[in-house]
């Protein structure tokens, strides 16, 4: 929009800026302040009213979490339960969400809608019955029986945004590859896959998110305190009767760091990918 | 190959999935209904007991406070995430400069696992060393500090506004989408015609974002209505059950008092309201849209 002179138009932009960075702080103040108290002593933690900027700063608290309280073990499951979740959803996902969007397939509709409606049933619906099912087959206590449930949530999300995703690529390079020779399975692998990288990343990310950040599944599953997952380590502590805030905080931040930087990587694909599977969907 | 085989190739691993990972624990989860399964009298056996775990539920007055609750967490989480993604997505919409950043720096709340983001507010609003006392001490609006979350009301405040926190930036996304494909000629055309900034925003903009704010409104409802983590982790529902969601209310019934039986008939009824509640909206939503067709 043209404004009608330039000064009006500085201070409307200036007081624009203003305004988001008051915005911007003020959101963020929760992560400032976890920050923060994550890098205090002990002693300071217990003072108040509590300042912002911590009046010695040390690392400790990280290194203690890290390794006394065997965050790096919990860590470790975390990735492996999530890892275990990308793997099974996205190679689920993006074959089925393939046929879906490719092939004429008898009650086809009405298979995605089912399939969007179970993206909609709460966890609570199905951590009972698994909870049975999984020890009925001797998966209880096992790390693999959370990346199973995770999936109930994540397979679903990763059909759509990859039905979603494969629907933008222009059919006519398939058959450009049939032509050269391709048959279906060939188009897909070698012409498909590799178009459909920045789809699939995006869903990747937040198949991996789903299962990093779960609490519900793996507090019921996980019995022995060695398999925990991250998320479920990090309450346990408020569990216990005296808790050490700024041990805490830093345990915390270690827990958001690999989302952080997840979100940092690819966060144009994530945001277009986003819009695409929900708005579409 | 027929074609037809091929896609049945692509589509029958996921189906078959489907059915052992979701299909199966569902019909389990219908059967348990209907049997005691109560972990803590394994002795007398699991007797069929029909439909007397949804009698009991139904008949249970803490079921329907946990549902009150429910309706008022996930009506002031919808209205609340969507009128704060929407002013930011506004914002951003305009020409600045550092837009990326901003935006960034707007979504990084979202990012955080719930359990984190519980955790940390649950430190902010500590009784005794919680920074929100202190600010509002200083400001003089408190005198003392105020255990917020172990008051009945303040509880289910701070909840939410923890939630909508954590989960606002979902609906700045969807509207800064939207607003990206709203064509500029629009706007143009309505300048030319002498429209104020007032009535472009409301003949324009929101007319262009309705589909967006509709289904917004679904998924940020659905989230909300099915949420556990952020309670669980932050008031376990108390104090005096004054911020007890379904969810949790489930949870309790099944993996504290090991009534395994009655939480899935409990878990089936929270999954009839809420389909009830999306077909009745995509009804309403429909019937809303033929006018204009």
């Amino acid at each position: 929009m043209i404004a009608k002179n330039p000064k009006a138009a500085l201070i409307k932009s200036l007081l624009t800026h203003i305004f988001l960075i008051t915005f911007c702080l003020s959101v963020n103040f929760p992560l400032i302040w976890m920050a923060a108290t994550s890098l205090k002593a002990g002693s300071e933690v217990n003072r108040f009213p509590p300042k912002i900027i911590p009046a010695e700063p040390t690392l400790e608290n990280y290194s203690y979490v890290w390794n006394d309280m065997k965050m790096s073990s919990y860590f470790l499951n975390s990735v492996y339960v999530s890892v275990l979740t990308v793997a099974t959803a996205l190679s689920l996902g993006t074959t089925a969400g393939y046929a879906f969007a490719r092939f004429r397939i008898k009650g086809k509709q009405g298979l995605l809608v089912s399939i969007l409606f179970f993206r909609m049933l709460p966890p609570i619906l199905f951590i009972i019955p698994l909870f049975f099912l999984l020890q009925k087959i001797g998966l209880y206590n096992r790390l693999e029986s959370v990346a199973l449930s995770v999936t109930t949530i994540s397979l679903p999300f990763a059909v759509w945004m990859m039905k979603n995703y494969f629907q933008t690529i222009p059919g006519e390079i398939e058959e450009a590859a049939t032509i050269d020779g391709c048959n279906r399975f060939q188009a897909f692998f070698r012409v498909m896959l590799p178009l459909a990288r920045p789809g699939m990343a995006a869903t990747a990310v937040f198949c991996f998110l789903s299962a990093w950040n779960d609490f519900l599944f793996a507090n019921v599953l996980i019995h022995s305190e060695a398999r925990r997952t991250l998320v479920v380590a990090l309450y346990s502590y408020v569990g216990e009767f005296l808790i050490e805030w700024n041990k805490l905080m830093s345990a915390s931040i270690l827990t958001m760091i690999p989302v952080i930087i997840f979100f940092f990587l690819i966060n144009k694909n994530l945001f277009k990918g986003v819009s695409a599977g929900s708005i579409k969907g | 190959m027929k074609e037809r085989n091929v896609g049945a190739i692509f589509l029958s691993p996921t189906i078959l999935a489907l059915c052992l990972v979701i299909l199966l624990p569902i019909l389990f989860s219908v059967s348990m209904a209907f049997f005691q399964f109560d972990l803590l009298r394994v002795g007398r056996g699991n007797p069929f007991v029909g439909i007397g775990h949804f009698v009991t539920s139904i008949n249970n007055k803490l079921f329907w406070n946990a549902l009150g609750n429910t309706f008022l967490w996930t009506a002031a989480n919808v209205i609340l995430q969507l009128l704060t993604g929407l002013l930011f997505a506004l914002i951003l919409n305009r020409k600045i400069r550092f837009k990326v950043v901003y935006y960034v720096l707007i979504l990084i709340p979202w990012a955080t696992p719930s359990a984190v983001a519980a955790l940390i507010w649950r430190w902010m609003l500590h009784a005794e060393l919680g920074i929100i006392n202190a600010v509002l001490i200083r400001l003089h609006i408190l005198t003392d500090p105020n255990p917020w979350l172990s008051i009945p009301g303040w509880a289910m405040v701070w909840v939410v506004i923890a939630r909508v926190w954590k989960e606002y930036a979902f609906c700045t996304v969807i509207m800064t989408a939207a607003l990206q494909g709203i064509p500029a000629s629009l706007y143009e055309a309505a300048m030319v015609d002498g429209a104020g900034s007032v009535t472009r925003f409301f003949r324009i903009t929101l007319p262009w974002l309705k589909p967006s704010i509709l289904i917004a409104t679904v998924l940020v409802a659905i989230g909300s209505f099915n949420g556990f983590n952020m309670i669980w982790m932050m008031t376990k529902g108390g104090p005096v059950r004054t911020t007890e969601i379904i969810s949790t209310f489930i949870y309790q019934t099944g993996f504290e008092r090991y009534q395994m039986g009655r939480a899935s008939a409990q878990s089936l009824v929270m999954v009839l309201i809420l389909a009830f509640m999306i077909i009745t909206y995509i009804k309403r939503m429909k019937s809303e849209e033929e006018p204009f067709r």
